[in-house]
């Protein structure tokens, strides 16, 4: 890419970015939220066009006016939220929209030919499973094979270990290791840096849209990649840890023999038992589609229960509608911002008030006060850090961390009681990781209590004061952070019973 | 193919880019017209010019639009509405002759002071308006049952309904041509002597619409509801109550305009009092994009070409021309305003062309 500038109306997204990409190099791209690395690949891959500069692929200059052109020459993305069919198989998928896939074709040809795919490019996978019973990490396998399948030389793959379990992250690097040394590029976009370090030849690194440096990873650490980054050096240390005297602590919310079903029936949750008290962080480790969507649903009133009983400061909370629970005090981070927490073709002004409109001063009696509104939402882009032209926005405009940063302020302001937390620091970039982190010690440290899910079991044993683990629906164990281990967890997580060992 | 031009979509537009569009598709639409007149044997500008100025310019040109106008200014509302929570009211047509009958069968069987029957007939309409959406809505909202479907077909059964009642019971034994109810005695007064009151009321009807949807946290909710449903529940919004009372309100609205046709326009209920009122409502809303200043805006100038349709009606210009005439410019807008969304780009070719050139 030479010289490639974009602007969306009052922002600057990208500014004369030049990049090379070779081939057989795996390319990381990194940079704070908003710095443009989103916005660059997607004018790689014909999204978006660029105002000025250009592409060029082999030495020579190309304009793409779609996607679809982009993949023609070559170019191909898996993007963060994967774009499969989920009520179709495998097989189907990979051929869905594909040239090459003959008009008639029967299920037994495409498993086939699914098959030879997989083989040919060296990824496992179940060519007549449907997609939407898969686990993330071999959904992305599918999209990988489905961008190659249509002759990509060049991978991009935007923040694709946020959704994966530790060990499907192991697979995925192997699989890009193979791609590199077959003589493919690879452009992999992560806010992790050890991530970053351990899998690139090469990384690049962007600050407000521009191209700070390009260096061999080899050459990097951490710390360098940080300071490139934000331009100033980062201090990693850990969270002090405040216990509160044991007197203060009270019980805040109580999960009696919980039962909750999935719309189609399937159970979701058996037996659940549990209990937060103030002052107190409560990690929920599992892997990942085990329960935890159902369960901090559950808890904040937007999913119904078939039986048992959930109560707040010892008041029952079953069956109370989910703006309720938010006026008593709960914050819910839901693990999908855009499909939950948001409406994207609504200003962020509106998006922001989201759980305080029924309240003065944004609200009078009847009466919506958009003014006091735009001031209110002013003030939360400021304290989180959100980067916006202004309020009037699109939320969906924003990039991807800083929607994630306005969610999380907005939902820990009203969290006086309890946050439910689902995955809160996916996307987020290292600064914004430890503010958030910040943030949620505060919560906990003003008296809330905090249930933290996350499949970053270091993260979990880092901020929680005790670790549930979630297996099939089930609470498999609840240790105490003194006896909680990485291996234990695992164990656990495996479905095994507390009993069963260590 | 070197060289070839491709259709690209903008991923942001702004509201300027649309303006121009749709000022150019205008512009370019009245050339296209008057040229197609002037190869009739028309004279398109003098006939144009003195259809303007007929009806800006006098008072019963004024009359004539004002009746024009006033119908496509709640229809138009009325879709727009249901637009704003991202429905489809496409029985306005239906709600627009349901208004009327409601209004009708007020005025034809109970009698009082105007003031109170007009106010009577003014409530039956927007309550019938609501009744008539209301099954569609409920299927809508319990078990999402597309409403463009419904809503559509609520508008065949209108017409027949009051069909039946125009040529039946309701029928004026002394009207020997068309079938049409007795005449409803309770006419809306004038204003400055021309303007029918029914546009202020209509007027009204926006601004309070306005203000509820502005300015109101009720709609707050039903705009958010409207947009993401599924957040509008985790935020506990009553997602399926807003977006019920959004329909019946747009309902409502499409009633008052049948009933102030009623009691304004024409006094007697029968089947053509619509002259697509309901229908052009749509395409009212989609030219508004959402905004209560745009319905208006389109509102008066689809008015405007209606009522130089019918002058030039009376200058020997076929029905048919006229309605294909009006057609053809709102098609030009509302095309010229998805267009605004995208742009026509040059491509130059990829390398080889192919994917297989990478192997
Ligand atoms: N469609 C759009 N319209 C207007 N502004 C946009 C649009 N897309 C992105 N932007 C803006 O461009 C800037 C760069 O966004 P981009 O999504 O590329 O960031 P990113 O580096 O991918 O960040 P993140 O790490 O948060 O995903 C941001 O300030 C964003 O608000
Ligand atoms: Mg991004």
């Amino acid at each position: 890419m030479r010289r490639v500038t974009k602007t969306f109306p009052g922002v600057l997204a990208n500014d004369d970015v030049s990049i090379e990409f070779r081939k057989g190099e795996i390319h990381a791209l990194l940079g704070e939220n908003g710095a443009g690395k989103s916005t660059l690949m997607n004018i790689l891959t014909g999204v978006y066009r660029q105002d000025s500069g250009e592409i060029l692929v082999h030495g020579k200059s190309v304009t793409f006016a779609s996607a679809a052109d982009a993949i023609v020459a070559g170019i191909g993305m898996v993007h963060q939220h994967f774009k499969l069919v989920k009520a179709f198989t495998v097989a189907q998928n990979l051929h869905l929209g594909w040239e090459r896939t003959p008009r008639r074709i029967s299920h037994d040809q495409m498993n086939r030919s699914a098959l030879e795919l997989s083989g040919k490019f060296g990824l496992d996978m179940k060519p007549d499973a449907c997609v939407g019973e898969l686990s993330a990490g071999a959904q992305q396998r599918v999209e990988i094979v489905r961008v190659l399948a249509r002759g990509s030389q060049v991978l991009i793959v935007d923040e694709p270990t946020a959704v994966l379990t530790p060990y499907e992250v192991d697979n995925l690097f192997r699989v890009l290791r193979r791609l590199k040394e077959s003589g493919r590029t690879v452009i992999f976009i992560s806010h992790k840096l050890e991530e970053v370090l351990n899998i690139s030849d090469r990384v690049t690194v962007l600050r407000r849209g521009k191209v700070v440096a390009t260096r061999d990873s080899n050459a990097m650490d951490a710390r360098k990649l940080a300071n490139l980054m934000v331009g100033r050096d980062v201090i990693f240390d850990r969270m002090p840890r405040y216990d509160a005297p044991a007197e203060d602590k009270y019980e805040v919310l109580r999960l009696d023999d919980v039962n909750a079903a999935h719309a189609s029936g399937a159970k979701a949750l058996s037996d659940v038992n549990l209990s937060v008290a103030s002052y107190e962080i409560l990690g929920i480790a599992g892997v990942a589609g085990n329960g935890q969507r159902v369960l901090t649903e559950v808890i904040a009133g937007v999913h119904g229960v078939t039986s048992g009983t959930i109560s707040l400061g010892g008041r029952d909370i079953t069956g109370l509608t989910a703006g309720a629970v938010a006026e008593s005090g709960v914050g819910h981070i839901p693990e999908d911002r855009l499909k939950s927490g948001f409406a994207g073709d609504l200003p962020v002004s509106t998006n922001s008030v989201l759980r305080v409109y029924r309240q003065e001063p944004i609200s009078a009696g009847i009466w919506y006060r958009h003014d006091q509104a735009v001031e209110f939402a002013e003030k939360i882009v400021k304290e989180a850090d959100v980067s916006t032209p202004d309020v009037h926005t699109p939320l969906r405009n924003l990039s991807g961390g800083n929607q994630q940063r306005l969610i999380a302020r907005r939902e820990c302001a009203i969290s006086d009681r309890l946050l439910i937390a689902a995955y809160p620091m996916r996307g987020l970039d290292v600064g914004a990781v430890e503010r958030l982190r910040k943030m949620i010690m505060g919560r906990r440290d003003a008296g809330a209590a905090v249930i933290l899910v996350s499949e970053e079991l270091d993260e979990l044993l880092e901020m929680s004061d005790r670790i549930a683990v979630l297996s099939q629906g089930r609470i498999v164990g609840v240790l105490d952070i003194a006896d909680a281990s990485l291996e234990r967890i695992g164990m656990m997580m495996g479905g095994r019973k507390l009993e069963a060992g260590l | 193919m070197p060289g070839s031009w491709r259709i690209e979509k903008l991923k942001s537009t702004s509201r300027m880019r649309g303006l121009v569009f749709r000022m150019v598709a205008v512009f370019f639409g009245l050339i296209v017209a008057g040229i197609t007149l002037g190869g009739l044997g028309f004279q398109p500008v003098s006939m144009g010019v003195e259809a303007l100025a007929y009806t800006l310019g006098s008072s019963f040109g004024l009359q004539d639009l004002g009746a024009l106008v006033t119908p496509l200014l709640l229809t138009g509302l009325a879709a727009m509405i249901a637009m704003r929570a991202r429905l489809w009211n496409i029985g306005g047509e239906g709600q627009f002759y349901m208004g009327a009958w409601a209004a009708a069968g007020v005025g034809i069987h109970f009698s009082g002071p105007s003031v109170v029957m007009l106010m009577a007939m003014f409530l039956a309409g927007g309550v019938m308006g609501a009744i008539w959406i209301a099954l569609p809505a409920y299927a809508k909202v319990k078990a999402n049952v597309d409403e463009i479907i419904t809503t559509l077909f609520m508008n065949f059964i209108a017409i027949l309904w009051v069909g039946y009642f125009a040529a039946g019971p309701w029928r004026d034994p002394n009207e020997i041509i068309t079938a049409s109810s007795l005449e409803i005695r309770h006419a809306l007064p004038e204003w400055f002597g021309f303007l029918n009151i029914g546009i202020f009321v209509a007027l009204v009807v926006i601004v309070l619409s306005w203000i509820l949807l502005t300015k109101t946290v009720w709609g707050y909710e039903a705009s958010y509801a409207g947009s993401n449903p599924d957040s509008a529940r985790y935020a506990g919004i009553p997602t399926g109550r807003r977006l019920m009372t959004v329909m019946l309100l747009s309902g409502a609205v499409a009633g008052i305009a049948g009933m102030i046709e009623i009691s304004g326009t024409v006094t007697r209920l029968q089947v053509g009092i619509s002259s697509q009122f309901g229908y052009l409502g749509i395409v009212i809303a989609a030219l508004a994009a959402g905004s209560h200043i745009g319905v208006i805006v389109a509102a008066v100038l689809t008015g405007i070409l209606l009522n130089a349709g019918i002058i030039f009606e009376t200058q020997g210009l076929s029905l048919n021309a006229v309605v294909a005439l009006t057609g053809w410019l709102l098609l030009l807008v509302g095309v010229a305003q998805v267009a605004s969304g995208y742009r026509l780009t040059r491509m130059r070719p990829a390398p080889g062309g192919q994917a297989s050139t990478w192997n």
